[in-house]
């Protein structure tokens, strides 16, 4: 049995080891890695506007955060939506709608409360001032969102 | 303590990689190019990442205050502003009661006993819970706990890395809780999540369907048994079947009220009171509904003493 377990565990490893190989190989060039960037920023932007709409329900209205967050970042929000536009755009025709749904989906159905509201708008209101730095956003970003819904599609399992 | 931080920004995190990167790491790997920039108002600074190590998860307000006087712009002024807001208007003792009242709950609170089963406790609030207070922003903002560095390491590359990751984590684990549950990549046929009316804020006071009862039939003990066969066959027939009945009725009476505790304890995890209130207002207004169960099947249970004295006479034409 023990034999067994350690060949187990190696053959799991193996596994894994093909499996960080196979990512690696998928998101390695720039332009792959950045479109991944840039659906984290559609997600994460998504993500704050369904608990925006959830927090105002429980009577925790961080929308002016959230609008300001927008706002401020503008400009990086935007530059995400226009890439991945194009992505889908050249190469999956409508694929842009589908995609979006299917991001509104994922976070349409949470659940919230007041006390996360509160942590929400905290987070929203640190990246909504204009003072604060440019490498927040995408940080926080890629701390949220760990498996974007576009990283599946870039980069499919066996990939 | 300068220079620690300043070996943590430049060298260990950027070899632990972009995706561990939380908002404290991030503020490691600024500090780098814009260490001299920045050092006029000491946002972004290591002293100002050390402050907040320091402090880490603490409960005391006045260091979160502290920290927002050095740092009124700093990078986690926000959440530190939350945190001192958590702990100046929601008082250490706002949940007592809600204690005290599960713990000396009353015996209208206790549920139904049962002959066969120990008793359940209902959810054991006979006195309402304290609601947390419009301004408040709860006592679950403690998961706030912004860097959680128990004890307040010392910075070095690895301390900074952990609380960096400990700040990812949250900011990770608070994302999934607005994830929808068990949600697909497939597009929805009907419609879609994002606009359908599925939190649970606006449902959680929906309780489960109270139980079904069966129809318990009356006992009518006759004068007398023509034979001990006779008495068997009511037995089997009548009195049996009602007491199975009574018995059914009971143990559903019991498990709903262990489903409201179920849920009651789910909400207590939360602290959210207004729905622990309502399953409590709810668990009382169903204690008369199980007390009859009850006490039908314990009037069976009785009568069985009564079905076995009722004697046996010969009947006319039995042979």
């Amino acid at each position: 049995m023990r034999g067994k377990a350690v060949l187990a565990a190696l053959g799991a490893v193996a596994t894994l080891s093909a499996q960080t190989a196979s990512a690696q190989a998928c998101g390695a060039d720039s332009g792959t890695a950045e479109l991944v960037r840039s659906g984290k920023l559609i997600e994460f932007e998504t993500l704050m506007m369904a608990v925006s709409l959830r927090c105002a329900r429980a009577g925790v209205d961080l929308r002016p955060v959230y609008e300001g967050m927008l706002s401020v970042n503008a400009a990086r929000f935007n530059g995400a939506h226009e890439a991945v536009q194009r992505l889908f755009g050249t190469t999956r025709g409508t694929g842009y709608d589908r995609y979006v749904t299917q991001v509104a989906n994922r976070y349409g159905g949470g659940a919230t409360d007041p006390q996360k509201c509160a942590m929400f708008r905290a987070v929203a209101a640190t990246l909504a001032n204009p003072a604060s730095d440019p490498r927040a956003l995408p940080a926080v970003a890629d701390a949220m969102i760990a498996a974007p819904v576009l990283r599946d599609m870039l980069c499919p399992a066996g990939r | 303590m300068p220079s620690a931080s300043a070996e943590a920004g430049t060298g260990s995190m950027k070899k632990a990689g972009w995706a561990g990167v939380s908002v404290a790491a991030l503020a490691l790997l600024m500090q780098a190019p814009m260490a001299q920039a920045q050092a006029a108002n000491g946002v972004g600074s290591p002293f100002e990442l050390t402050f907040w190590q320091s402090i880490g998860s603490s409960e005391d307000a006045s260091l979160y205050e502290a920290y927002l006087q050095q740092y009124p712009q700093g990078t986690f002024a926000a959440l530190a502003r939350a945190k001192v807001q958590m702990l100046r208007h929601v008082p250490a003792g706002t949940q007592a009661p809600l204690t005290q009242a599960a713990t000396a709950a009353p015996a209208a609170a206790q549920p139904p006993a049962t002959p066969v089963a120990n008793p359940v406790a209902s959810p054991a609030v006979a006195a309402p819970a304290p609601a947390p207070s419009a301004s408040s922003n709860g006592p679950a903002l403690a998961m706030a706990s912004p860097v959680g560095v128990p004890g307040g390491l010392p910075v070095s590359a690895a301390a900074a890395a952990g609380a960096g990751a400990t700040l990812g984590q949250m900011l990770a684990d608070l994302a999934h809780t607005q994830e929808t549950p068990a949600a697909g990549t497939a597009a929805p046929a009907t419609l879609p999540a994002a606009v359908a009316p599925v939190s649970p804020i606006s449902s959680r006071y929906a309780l489960p369907p109270h139980p079904q009862m069966v129809s318990v039939p009356e006992l009518i003990l006759p004068a007398s048994f023509c034979s001990a066969e006779d008495r068997n066959r009511y037995h089997d027939t009548i009195y049996r079947p009602a007491v199975d009945a009574a018995k059914r009725n009971n143990d559903a009476a019991v498990a709903y009220l262990k489903t409201l505790q179920g849920i009651y304890d789910g909400y207590d995890l939360g602290k959210d009171t207004e729905a622990m209130n309502a399953l409590a207002a709810e668990a009382r207004a169903y204690q008369a509904d199980a007390a009859t169960t009850f006490s039908q099947q314990a009037a069976l249970v009785r009568a069985f003493d009564e079905l076995m004295a009722v004697p046996v006479a010969p009947c006319a034409g039995a042979k």
